[in-house]
């Protein structure tokens, strides 16, 4: 175990100052004029991969990574290489040896750590729990869960837990078994699998609600010729499972379905292209439309909900109530998804989507009362499916994306898609970071500050984004985390201005904002280490309510940023000098 | 990690593969509401083009315009006056208890019902002829007007400039390359039109018009080499056949499903000619020198004239070895039409990557875009359950394909009844899906062993999970109320001895429903070519009504996991072979 001080560095300016904040806000100048610790923490060898948690300063990472690859079907083989966690204060324990990245996590509130391991059985994976102790990471005493048939890929794949965060749902191989996991059911506390759906269950797709009643789609999965499954979607309350609890049947041969806001109803659609509701409360359900194509629900407990019709016509209406809009037939690709604006008063979807591209033409329905006109206002064209945010009346979305899907002109306009101004030309698809800023509060704790109401204030989002965006076409193997070899400059902006480049060249995934959204912190100048597949930087600190340089600290090779908390975060430096593991603190 | 549901990683599409005269291809979309044009720009970028515009003028340079009077032939696809009135007839042919059930169309009753009136398709020609174009064919089914004329006059009816580009050597996007009579790589020319486009000059008629093929001759240049980069020389000639004997050829294909002797309407031996159809692939394309190879090898018809390749989202984005797979896949899935149906226009679709593409963009693609094909295959599929969140949009793509005419086969499977692949160990029957779909036909595999052809052991087969029995298999095979669908509804040779194809410039053996599925698009080409170059309204139901006196029953074999024992092939329709294997000259006598 190293504990090394790295570095002490100051600041670019050391000089407080008044920022833009307006309205007597505080002066955020002298944050980073404290000098930033950077330490590593664990043992002096290239790492990656990190998992931390909102709970306390601590990291799973992977210790000397083999890069992985893909199989002839196009499968991702993990990256794989020795589990370590570690702490900012020095602890580091080993847990296991050949560990698929990212393969392992911390439970929600932090008390637990669940990992996988090589199977002593076969050649599949072993699922792993082990409690931590408070304070200082103290030793481990791991206790196996599930002693085979976890798949080499990362936990995300093949698991999630509950939002409970009582309850583990992964998905379990048979032996033999090659693509068609079992649902499987963890009870966290107890580490006991207290649920099991044989015969290749998770294939289906399941949902949990916060009071952990789990709906999921399943069959008696038949294995008598003449005798055919049926598939259905079942309720399960999982609290019930130690009580006897079995399963309940919702309905027979469904497709998709989703939970209202207030997770008290399900609606789905069956294979005959009706919708349905069904009530998780009293268990009653009602026929909602049919000829469905596809549908979505807004973020109300009403609603509203959204579903394109076989002729491609848009149809909106509250869940309890009549239609509000029909929109002309040939209206919406089958493909399309859509997003509400603010107040759910414009419904924002797309037609001649390109899934692959994850592109698509905008449309915009206007659903205010006395506006509902049912006819669709193009908005523009090969616009990134996933880029669509609202600020202060007006949105942002990323239009014209090239043949790839990975960048485009960044725009904003009206909510109706008029006035529309260009903010950055070559923006990464999906890098578009954004943050509120919480309001600074009074350093004296003292009341005059504040709104009376208590109330947090508003504060306008800050951005980040890839501008200038690149594709590294000699990258033809995937890097170490699937990224995307996509780099370009970094741009930042408190407002639909043309962002300020930050730096010259930094990738995709290597740029975070702090929680508390004072600080963006990314790997600048960086580099692609063929070796380790993996992009290398520089790690940057730029204050995002002032207007300073970036602080630089003494650390370079960065290829991850973990999640910054308490002004503090893990960083994977496999390119640093000692390689491995930083905390770095501001 | 801290998610409600789990990620849906979508599964990239298993290859059924086992082992070891619209002549321009892009079309035009016209005010479908989705269409728009960006006229002002220079066309550096996929993104930039105006809908009309063939991918290939990106980089290309403009050369000057067309020759005036260059001869410019098009076609014309119609909109159907109502499409969702289309679904709801559909939706009652399939109620027992409405007076349309089973009550199919003919082509003319289709046309009546749902294409323009008579009136507007003679308007629409009329007004054609008027402008100075000369209408070259007329169709039953009235969804589509061919037309040609001189390039001036197309110019001027469509509000267009016609163009002559050549393409750069710049062009990095796809590395297209042709390849001359000396093996020298040469760049080459075409017609595309400018950003412009309107339908003013038909006046009245405009509206009816949905879509205009020809305006390009782009297309048809993507047959020829594509070289890999860095590389400029040919690949070697073919190797013998005789290194691999035993093989199904061409000619053995079309003599054992009795295409030899069958005849079209004006007597001519049924070869596809004149007819279009598609298949749907991803990744590579097949090498003009592998096609080439193969058509030469078997002496099939040169097939640049009637083979044109489609990029769907530009050149491969799958990993080397899955690629390499795909491009198999895909000169296997060629092999077997050019094979079958040497004449037929083939128009093979590539998307750019698996996952993502080749379901979603591919469909979608082929069904709104090349509405003039009558059949299409794929020999792509996964496990049914787990893309059950997928089935309603593909559903009602397929059923919108019904509605143009236009039918798609897909693979059933090479694993018996263990369609997720799982191996044999828990013993699950499952089908794959979309061959599991009500709206396309599930093509299943046989097998020739000691000269019998049965079913193939490998062959997918089964009952869905998913959906229930469509009316056109009630009371039909050994499960007649099973209440579910029933797959394959037919089969063609897929296992021993395996069938012959040309890969990397040699021959090589390829087994799999991948095989059966292109082979039935052929026979399927040839259907419609003695129809008289229409589609097959309501097909499952004729399919279904000639099942037991038009196919060639497989009776014997059966699908396994591996393990334990399927569905037998028996009398009749069963679930190893569906109705069993083509019988040409039969089916041709017997469908409407």
């Amino acid at each position: 175990m190293n504990r090394l001080l790295l570095s002490l560095v100051a600041v670019a300016s050391l000089a407080a100052c008044n920022d833009n904040l307006g309205g007597g806000a505080y002066d955020l100048g002298p944050d980073l004029a404290l000098p930033t610790q950077v330490t590593h923490v664990g043992i002096d060898t290239p790492a990656c991969c990190i998992e931390t948690t909102f709970t306390a300063p601590r990291v799973m990472y992977i210790a000397n990574p083999t890069p992985g690859g893909s199989d002839f079907r196009g499968r991702d083989i993990a990256t794989t290489g020795q589990l370590h966690i570690a702490d900012a204060y020095g602890a580091d324990f080993v847990l296991a040896d050949g560990v698929p990245r990212n393969s392992y996590a911390f439970t929600r509130d932090g008390r637990f750590i669940y990992y996988l391991s090589k199977s002593s059985v076969d050649s599949t994976f072993a699922l792993n729990v082990a409690p931590l102790s408070i304070g200082t990471l103290g030793a481990l005493n791991p206790v196996t869960v599930i002693p085979r048939g976890l798949d080499n890929t990362p936990l995300a794949r093949q698991a999630f837990f509950s939002p409970s965060g009582r309850y583990l749902i992964i998905g379990v191989f048979e032996p033999g078994i090659q693509n068609s996991p079992d649902l499987t059911v963890v009870e966290i506390e107890s580490a006991k699998v207290v649920f099991t759906l044989p015969n290749g269950s998770f294939d289906y797709i399941e949902n949990v609600t916060s009071a952990d009643v789990m709906i999921y789609e399943n069959s008696v999965a038949s294995k008598t010729p003449g005798v055919p499954s049926v598939e259905g979607l079942y309720q399960i309350p999982l609290a019930t499972l130690g009580a006897g609890g079995t399963p309940a049947l919702i309905d027979t041969r469904t497709a998709n379905y989703t939970l209202t806001s207030d997770e008290r109803r399900v609606i789905y659609t069956k294979q005959d292209g009706t919708l349905w509701m069904f009530d998780l409360y009293d268990q009653s359900r009602l026929q909602l439309a049919s000829g469905i194509v596809t549908f979505t629900l807004g973020p109300a407990a009403d609603g509203p909900l959204v579903y394109v019709s076989t002729d491609y016509s848009v149809h909106v209406r509250y869940l309890i109530k009549p239609e509000l809009l029909a929109t002309a037939a040939g209206t919406a690709d089958p493909w399309s998804s859509f997003t509400f604006g603010p107040d759910q008063s414009t419904l924002y979807y797309f037609d001649r989507t390109s899934t692959q591209d994850s592109v698509g033409d905008l449309y915009r329905l206007d659903l205010r009362p006395g506006h509902t006109t049912g006819t669709p206002t193009f908005i523009d064209r090969r616009v990134s499916l996933s880029d669509i945010t609202f600020n202060n009346g007006r949105m942002r979305y990323i239009r014209n994306v090239n043949g790839r899907g990975d960048y485009g002109e960044l725009v904003s306009s009206d909510l109706d898609g008029s006035g529309a101004l260009t903010i950055a030309e070559g923006v990464a698809t999906s890098s578009i970071a954004a943050s509120n800023p919480v309001s600074p509060t009074d350093p004296t704790h003292g009341t005059s500050r504040g709104p009376v109401d208590m109330s947090q204030p508003i504060t306008p989002p800050v951005y980040a984004e890839i501008v200038n965006t690149i594709r590294n076409d000699s990258v033809t193997s995937p890097l170490f985390d699937d990224s995307q070899p996509v780099t370009g400059s970094l741009g930042f902006s408190r407002s639909d201005g043309a962002p300020l480049i930050i730096d010259p060249s930094v990738h995709v995934g290597s740029y975070r904002f702090s929680t508390d959204g004072y600080v963006l912190v990314y790997a600048g100048d960086t580099k692609l280490d063929t070796k380790l597949k993996a992009y290398l930087g520089t790690i940057h600190l730029f204050q995002t309510l002032i207007d300073r340089n970036p602080v630089v600290p003494v650390l370079d090779g960065v290829s991850e940023i973990g999640v910054i908390l308490d002004r503090g975060f893990f960083a994977a430096a496999p390119g640093a000098t000692p390689s491995g593991i930083y905390f770095i603190r501001y | 990690m801290q998610r409600q549901t789990k990620i849906r990683a979508r599964r990239a599409l298993q290859l059924s593969l086992f082992c070891s005269s619209v002549a321009a291809g892009s079309v035009a979309c016209v005010s479908l509401g989705g269409c728009s044009s960006n006229t002002e720009r220079i066309v550096t970028d996929v993104a930039q083009l105006a809908a009309q515009q063939p991918a290939r003028v990106i980089g290309a340079h403009v050369v000057g315009r067309v020759d005036r009077d260059q001869i410019i032939e098009l076609t014309l696809g119609l909109r159907l006056t109502d499409v969702s009135a289309v679904h709801r007839l559909i939706a009652r042919q399939s109620d027992r208890g409405s007076a349309d059930f089973r009550n199919f169309l003919t082509p003319t009753q289709f046309a009546a019902t749902f294409a323009p009136s008579q009136e507007e398709y003679d308007g629409l020609a009329a007004e054609l002829v008027r402008l100075g174009l000369t209408v070259t064919r007329k169709v039953d089914g009235r969804t589509t007007l061919s037309v040609k004329g001189p390039a001036s006059v197309v110019e001027t009816v469509f509000g267009t400039e016609l163009l002559e580009y050549e393409d750069s050597t710049t062009n990095t996007s796809v590395r297209r390359v042709e390849a001359g009579a000396s093996g020298d790589l040469i760049r080459s020319r075409f017609y595309a039109p400018g950003p412009g486009f309107s339908l003013d000059a038909l006046n009245k008629w405009g509206h009816l018009v949905a879509q205009v093929s020809g305006l390009d001759s782009a297309a048809p240049w993507f047959p020829h080499l594509h070289m890999p980069s860095g590389t400029s020389t040919i690949p070697p000639g073919p190797a013998s056949p005789a290194a691999l004997p035993g093989l199904a050829e061409p000619a053995d294909i079309r003599n054992i499903y009795n295409v030899n002797g069958a005849l079209g309407k004006q007597g001519q031996q049924l070869s596809g000619a004149g007819e279009t159809v598609a298949i749907l692939g991803t990744g590579t394309p097949p090498p003009a020198s592998d096609l080439k190879g193969f058509v030469d090898l078997y002496g099939l018809p040169d097939y640049t004239t009637h083979y044109t390749q489609v990029f769907v989202g530009g050149p491969n984005r799958d990993p080397a070895a899955a690629a390499l797979q795909e491009e198999f896949e895909d000169v296997l899935d060629a092999d077997m039409v050019l094979g079958t149906a040497p004449k037929a226009n083939v128009i093979h679709v590539f998307t750019a990557a698996n996952a993502g593409g080749l379901f979603d963009d591919g469909i979608s693609f082929v069904i709104n875009q090349i509405p003039q094909a009558h059949g299409v295959s794929v020999s792509f599929g996964t496990c049914e359950r787990a893309a059950a969140f997928e089935v309603l949009q593909l559903n009602t793509l397929f059923t919108q394909a019904q509605a143009q005419g236009q039918n798609w086969f897909f693979s059933s499977g090479d694993d018996g009844t263990d369609g997720c692949q799982d191996g044999s160990n828990n013993g699950v029957l499952a089908v794959d899906w979309p061959a599991s779909s009500p709206y396309v036909f599930g093509v299943g595999g046989t097998a020739i062993l000691s000269g019998v052809e049965k079913a193939w052991n490998s062959g997918g087969g089964g009952q869905s999970e998913i959906f229930p029995k469509p009316d056109y298999q009630v009371g039909i095979g050994p499960y007649p109320d099973d209440g579910a669908r029933d797959v394959p509804d037919i089969a063609a040779l897929a296992g021993d001895p395996g069938v012959a194809t040309y890969f990397q410039a040699m021959v090589q053996q390829a087994e799999g429903t991948s095989a059966a599925s292109p082979i039935w698009l052929g026979i399927w080409a040839m259907l419609a070519e003695a129809r008289g170059h229409v589609g097959l309204p309501n097909a499952h139901q004729a399919i279904y009504n000639v099942g037991p006196t038009a196919f060639r029953d497989i009776v014997g074999g059966k699908n396994t996991n591996g393990t334990t024992d399927g569905y037998i092939a028996v009398p009749g329709f069963d679930l190893a072979t569906g109705w069993g294997v083509p019988d040409l000259i039969k089916l041709v006598g017997a469908l409407p």
